[in-house]
Protein backbone atom coordinates (compact mmCIF):
# COMPACT_ATOMS: atom_id res chain seq x y z
CA UNK A 1 0.00 0.00 0.00
CA UNK A 2 1.41 3.80 -1.18
CA UNK A 3 1.45 6.71 1.34
CA UNK A 4 -0.43 9.45 0.06
CA UNK A 5 2.10 11.51 -1.06
CA UNK A 6 3.70 8.69 -3.25
CA UNK A 7 0.71 7.84 -4.77
CA UNK A 8 0.29 11.40 -5.97
CA UNK A 9 3.46 11.54 -6.86
CA UNK A 10 2.88 8.08 -8.84
CA UNK A 11 -0.71 9.52 -10.12
CA UNK A 12 0.94 12.82 -10.97
CA UNK A 13 3.63 11.00 -13.66
CA UNK A 14 1.39 8.42 -15.15
CA UNK A 15 -1.75 8.69 -17.50
CA UNK A 16 -4.69 7.65 -15.87
CA UNK A 17 -6.59 6.68 -19.11
CA UNK A 18 -5.35 3.55 -20.64
CA UNK A 19 -7.03 2.08 -23.41
CA UNK A 20 -8.07 -0.74 -20.91
CA UNK A 21 -9.93 1.97 -18.83
CA UNK A 22 -11.40 3.55 -21.97
CA UNK A 23 -12.56 0.28 -23.13
CA UNK A 24 -15.32 0.86 -19.89
CA UNK A 25 -17.03 3.40 -22.03
CA UNK A 26 -20.62 2.43 -22.27
CA UNK A 27 -20.52 0.48 -19.24
CA UNK A 28 -23.67 0.49 -17.76
CA UNK A 29 -24.87 -0.37 -13.97
CA UNK A 30 -27.95 -2.39 -12.88
CA UNK A 31 -30.70 -0.51 -12.80
CA UNK A 32 -31.44 1.10 -9.49
CA UNK A 33 -35.33 1.25 -8.37
CA UNK A 34 -36.88 4.37 -6.62
CA UNK A 35 -39.87 4.17 -4.87
CA UNK A 36 -41.48 7.25 -4.89
CA UNK A 37 -43.21 7.28 -1.71
CA UNK A 38 -44.52 10.28 1.12
CA UNK A 39 -41.25 9.36 3.33
CA UNK A 40 -39.10 9.97 0.47
CA UNK A 41 -40.46 13.42 -0.59
CA UNK A 42 -40.29 14.34 3.16
CA UNK A 43 -37.26 13.92 3.44
CA UNK A 44 -36.01 15.49 0.13
CA UNK A 45 -38.52 18.35 0.25
CA UNK A 46 -37.36 19.30 4.16
CA UNK A 47 -33.65 18.71 2.55
CA UNK A 48 -34.35 21.44 0.37
CA UNK A 49 -36.59 23.38 2.54
CA UNK A 50 -38.92 23.19 -0.37
CA UNK A 51 -42.67 23.52 1.12
CA UNK A 52 -44.29 23.94 -2.52
CA UNK A 53 -47.78 22.27 -2.38
CA UNK A 54 -47.41 20.38 -5.68
CA UNK A 55 -44.92 18.10 -3.68
CA UNK A 56 -45.76 18.33 -0.48
CA UNK A 57 -49.69 19.03 0.30
CA UNK A 58 -52.04 16.37 -0.79
CA UNK A 59 -55.37 18.56 -0.86
CA UNK A 60 -53.51 21.53 -3.02
CA UNK A 61 -51.61 19.23 -5.15
CA UNK A 62 -55.00 17.67 -6.02
CA UNK A 63 -56.57 20.72 -7.28
CA UNK A 64 -53.49 21.32 -9.37
CA UNK A 65 -52.81 20.26 -13.02
CA UNK A 66 -51.73 16.75 -12.01
CA UNK A 67 -54.22 15.77 -9.98
CA UNK A 68 -52.06 14.68 -6.94
CA UNK A 69 -48.50 14.78 -5.27
CA UNK A 70 -45.73 14.62 -7.97
CA UNK A 71 -42.00 14.68 -7.20
CA UNK A 72 -39.69 18.16 -7.51
CA UNK A 73 -37.56 18.09 -10.79
CA UNK A 74 -34.67 18.52 -8.42
CA UNK A 75 -34.91 14.86 -7.04
CA UNK A 76 -33.72 13.56 -9.92
CA UNK A 77 -30.58 15.78 -9.46
CA UNK A 78 -30.08 14.07 -5.96
CA UNK A 79 -27.26 11.46 -5.85
CA UNK A 80 -29.97 9.11 -4.66
CA UNK A 81 -30.44 7.22 -8.46
CA UNK A 82 -26.63 7.05 -8.58
CA UNK A 83 -24.34 7.56 -5.86
CA UNK A 84 -24.09 4.00 -4.66
CA UNK A 85 -23.99 2.65 -8.34
CA UNK A 86 -21.60 4.69 -10.24
CA UNK A 87 -20.65 3.45 -13.88
CA UNK A 88 -17.16 3.86 -12.99
CA UNK A 89 -16.63 2.74 -9.35
CA UNK A 90 -15.63 -0.42 -10.53
CA UNK A 91 -12.25 0.98 -12.21
CA UNK A 92 -9.93 0.86 -9.35
CA UNK A 93 -7.75 3.44 -11.09
CA UNK A 94 -10.07 6.39 -10.36
CA UNK A 95 -10.77 5.42 -6.92
CA UNK A 96 -7.81 6.48 -4.77
CA UNK A 97 -8.23 9.93 -6.85
CA UNK A 98 -10.17 13.20 -4.88
CA UNK A 99 -13.60 13.94 -6.34
CA UNK A 100 -15.87 16.95 -7.23
CA UNK A 101 -19.14 17.20 -8.72
CA UNK A 102 -18.63 18.86 -11.87
CA UNK A 103 -22.45 19.83 -12.58
CA UNK A 104 -24.72 18.39 -15.89
CA UNK A 105 -27.58 18.53 -17.86
CA UNK A 106 -31.12 17.07 -17.41
CA UNK A 107 -34.22 16.76 -19.81
CA UNK A 108 -37.36 16.23 -17.80
CA UNK A 109 -39.79 14.58 -20.16
CA UNK A 110 -42.86 13.38 -17.73
CA UNK A 111 -43.46 14.39 -13.80
CA UNK A 112 -43.10 11.74 -11.23
CA UNK A 113 -46.31 11.05 -8.92
CA UNK A 114 -46.67 10.17 -5.90
CA UNK A 115 -46.51 5.86 -5.66
CA UNK A 116 -44.45 5.60 -8.77
CA UNK A 117 -41.72 3.31 -9.14
CA UNK A 118 -38.68 4.98 -11.02
CA UNK A 119 -35.77 2.74 -12.22
CA UNK A 120 -32.48 4.72 -12.89
CA UNK A 121 -29.74 3.81 -14.87
CA UNK A 122 -26.22 4.58 -15.34
CA UNK A 123 -24.12 4.38 -18.06
CA UNK A 124 -20.36 5.32 -18.38
CA UNK A 125 -20.73 7.98 -21.46
CA UNK A 126 -17.27 9.39 -21.60
CA UNK A 127 -13.73 10.05 -20.12
CA UNK A 128 -11.15 12.37 -20.86
CA UNK A 129 -8.17 13.50 -18.90
CA UNK A 130 -6.35 16.79 -18.53
CA UNK A 131 -3.45 17.98 -16.49
CA UNK A 132 -4.65 20.09 -13.37
CA UNK A 133 -2.48 21.75 -11.11
CA UNK A 134 -2.45 18.95 -9.00
CA UNK A 135 -1.43 16.61 -11.49
CA UNK A 136 -3.96 14.49 -14.16
CA UNK A 137 -7.19 14.93 -13.81
CA UNK A 138 -9.99 12.67 -15.26
CA UNK A 139 -13.54 14.31 -16.16
CA UNK A 140 -16.30 11.30 -16.24
CA UNK A 141 -19.62 11.90 -17.58
CA UNK A 142 -22.56 9.53 -16.78
CA UNK A 143 -25.46 9.42 -19.13
CA UNK A 144 -28.78 8.45 -16.69
CA UNK A 145 -32.26 7.55 -17.54
CA UNK A 146 -35.59 7.06 -15.95
CA UNK A 147 -38.40 4.91 -16.30
CA UNK A 148 -41.43 4.86 -14.63
CA UNK A 149 -43.35 1.54 -13.96
CA UNK A 150 -45.02 1.98 -17.34
CA UNK A 151 -41.35 1.79 -18.76
CA UNK A 152 -41.94 5.39 -20.30
CA UNK A 153 -38.91 7.48 -20.24
CA UNK A 154 -39.31 10.46 -16.99
CA UNK A 155 -35.78 12.37 -17.50
CA UNK A 156 -32.48 11.72 -19.08
CA UNK A 157 -29.34 13.75 -17.73
CA UNK A 158 -25.48 13.84 -18.30
CA UNK A 159 -23.66 14.47 -15.23
CA UNK A 160 -20.06 15.17 -14.63
CA UNK A 161 -17.61 14.11 -11.86
CA UNK A 162 -13.86 15.47 -12.01
CA UNK A 163 -11.29 13.03 -10.64
CA UNK A 164 -8.21 14.47 -9.62
CA UNK B 1 -46.96 30.20 -3.99
CA UNK B 2 -47.75 33.67 -5.85
CA UNK B 3 -50.01 33.35 -8.40
CA UNK B 4 -49.52 32.04 -11.45
CA UNK B 5 -47.41 33.30 -14.53
CA UNK B 6 -48.89 32.96 -17.83
CA UNK B 7 -46.20 33.44 -20.69
CA UNK B 8 -47.12 36.15 -21.95
CA UNK B 9 -46.51 38.42 -18.78
CA UNK B 10 -42.74 37.68 -19.48
CA UNK B 11 -40.05 39.37 -21.16
CA UNK B 12 -36.89 38.58 -21.92
CA UNK B 13 -34.24 40.48 -19.50
CA UNK B 14 -37.13 39.83 -16.62
CA UNK B 15 -35.56 38.33 -13.35
CA UNK B 16 -36.63 35.64 -11.52
CA UNK B 17 -37.55 36.28 -7.87
CA UNK B 18 -34.34 35.72 -5.58
CA UNK B 19 -34.27 32.59 -3.58
CA UNK B 20 -32.01 33.61 -0.36
CA UNK B 21 -31.21 30.21 1.91
CA UNK B 22 -28.96 29.91 4.72
CA UNK B 23 -27.49 26.05 4.51
CA UNK B 24 -26.34 25.29 7.94
CA UNK B 25 -24.02 21.96 8.94
CA UNK B 26 -28.12 20.51 10.23
CA UNK B 27 -29.07 20.81 6.51
CA UNK B 28 -26.14 19.48 4.95
CA UNK B 29 -26.92 16.30 7.03
CA UNK B 30 -30.07 16.45 5.82
CA UNK B 31 -29.45 16.76 2.39
CA UNK B 32 -27.11 13.45 2.74
CA UNK B 33 -30.21 11.53 3.70
CA UNK B 34 -32.59 13.19 2.02
CA UNK B 35 -30.31 12.77 -1.30
CA UNK B 36 -27.99 9.40 -0.74
CA UNK B 37 -24.63 11.76 -0.92
CA UNK B 38 -22.44 10.77 1.89
CA UNK B 39 -19.31 11.62 0.64
CA UNK B 40 -17.37 12.84 4.12
CA UNK B 41 -16.42 16.51 2.91
CA UNK B 42 -20.23 17.51 3.15
CA UNK B 43 -20.05 16.76 6.84
CA UNK B 44 -16.80 15.80 8.54
CA UNK B 45 -14.31 18.16 8.68
CA UNK B 46 -11.23 16.49 8.79
CA UNK B 47 -11.89 14.51 5.42
CA UNK B 48 -12.78 18.02 3.95
CA UNK B 49 -9.45 19.30 5.47
CA UNK B 50 -7.61 15.73 3.81
CA UNK B 51 -9.26 16.97 0.58
CA UNK B 52 -6.86 20.18 0.28
CA UNK B 53 -10.53 21.84 1.26
CA UNK B 54 -10.92 24.70 4.18
CA UNK B 55 -13.60 22.58 5.62
CA UNK B 56 -17.04 21.47 4.74
CA UNK B 57 -18.44 22.46 1.60
CA UNK B 58 -21.52 22.48 0.71
CA UNK B 59 -23.10 19.68 -2.10
CA UNK B 60 -23.38 20.94 -5.63
CA UNK B 61 -26.36 19.27 -6.37
CA UNK B 62 -28.11 20.94 -2.99
CA UNK B 63 -27.48 24.14 -4.96
CA UNK B 64 -29.13 22.53 -8.16
CA UNK B 65 -32.13 21.94 -6.10
CA UNK B 66 -31.94 25.64 -4.25
CA UNK B 67 -31.75 27.04 -8.06
CA UNK B 68 -34.91 24.42 -9.44
CA UNK B 69 -36.46 25.31 -6.16
CA UNK B 70 -36.82 29.21 -7.21
CA UNK B 71 -37.62 28.42 -10.47
CA UNK B 72 -40.59 26.40 -9.23
CA UNK B 73 -41.66 28.73 -6.93
CA UNK B 74 -41.85 31.37 -9.74
CA UNK B 75 -43.75 29.18 -12.59
CA UNK B 76 -46.41 28.27 -10.07
CA UNK B 77 -48.42 24.78 -10.31
CA UNK B 78 -49.06 25.14 -14.22
CA UNK B 79 -45.50 25.38 -15.22
CA UNK B 80 -43.17 22.56 -15.91
CA UNK B 81 -39.65 22.46 -15.26
CA UNK B 82 -38.33 21.05 -19.08
CA UNK B 83 -34.69 21.13 -18.78
CA UNK B 84 -31.96 22.07 -16.43
CA UNK B 85 -27.88 22.45 -16.60
CA UNK B 86 -25.52 23.45 -14.35
CA UNK B 87 -21.80 23.96 -13.73
CA UNK B 88 -19.94 24.35 -10.49
CA UNK B 89 -17.61 27.52 -10.66
CA UNK B 90 -16.52 27.55 -6.69
CA UNK B 91 -16.87 26.07 -3.27
CA UNK B 92 -19.83 27.23 -0.75
CA UNK B 93 -19.58 26.63 3.03
CA UNK B 94 -22.45 26.17 5.53
CA UNK B 95 -23.52 29.18 7.76
CA UNK B 96 -23.19 31.57 4.83
CA UNK B 97 -26.03 33.79 2.70
CA UNK B 98 -26.22 32.21 -0.58
CA UNK B 99 -28.60 33.80 -3.07
CA UNK B 100 -30.21 32.18 -5.97
CA UNK B 101 -30.81 34.26 -9.14
CA UNK B 102 -32.01 34.13 -12.47
CA UNK B 103 -32.90 36.06 -15.62
CA UNK B 104 -35.30 35.18 -18.69
CA UNK B 105 -32.56 34.65 -21.40
CA UNK B 106 -35.56 34.06 -24.03
CA UNK B 107 -38.94 32.64 -24.97
CA UNK B 108 -40.61 30.71 -27.52
CA UNK B 109 -43.03 28.14 -28.88
CA UNK B 110 -41.60 24.97 -29.61
CA UNK B 111 -43.93 21.47 -29.98
CA UNK B 112 -47.44 23.52 -28.72
CA UNK B 113 -45.47 24.78 -25.71
CA UNK B 114 -44.66 28.35 -24.37
CA UNK B 115 -41.22 28.32 -23.45
CA UNK B 116 -39.28 30.39 -21.16
CA UNK B 117 -35.08 30.34 -20.89
CA UNK B 118 -33.58 31.58 -17.90
CA UNK B 119 -30.22 31.54 -16.90
CA UNK B 120 -29.34 31.20 -13.37
CA UNK B 121 -26.60 31.36 -10.44
CA UNK B 122 -25.97 31.36 -7.13
CA UNK B 123 -24.49 34.11 -5.28
CA UNK B 124 -22.16 34.06 -2.37
CA UNK B 125 -22.20 36.61 0.36
CA UNK B 126 -19.04 38.38 -1.80
CA UNK B 127 -21.20 38.37 -4.59
CA UNK B 128 -19.70 35.85 -6.53
CA UNK B 129 -21.31 33.50 -8.51
CA UNK B 130 -20.66 29.97 -7.52
CA UNK B 131 -22.92 28.74 -9.42
CA UNK B 132 -24.11 29.19 -12.94
CA UNK B 133 -26.71 27.12 -15.10
CA UNK B 134 -30.08 27.58 -16.81
CA UNK B 135 -33.55 26.30 -16.96
CA UNK B 136 -36.16 25.70 -19.43
CA UNK B 137 -39.40 26.02 -18.43
CA UNK B 138 -43.15 25.63 -20.37
CA UNK B 139 -45.50 27.79 -19.05
CA UNK B 140 -48.98 28.28 -19.80
CA UNK B 141 -50.27 30.71 -22.05
CA UNK B 142 -53.33 32.97 -21.92
CA UNK B 143 -54.56 32.68 -25.42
Amino acid sequence: MLDTATRRLTLAQQSILTDEIRREIGYQTEPIIIEVDKTLLRLFTQAVGDINPLWTDDAEARKGPYGGIIAPPSLLCSSMATSYNLPYAHIPALQPMRRLDGGGEWEFYRPIRLGDTITATASLHDMTEKRGRLGPMVIVTSEITWHNQRQALVARAYTTAIRY
Amino acid sequence: MASQIYYEDVAVGNEVPQLVKNPTTRQLVQWAAGSGDYYEIHYDQEAAHKNGLPGVIVHGKLKTAFLTQMVTDWIGKEGKVRKLSVRYQGMDYPNQQLTCRGKVTAKYERNGEHCVECEVWTENQEGQKTTTGALTVALPSRR
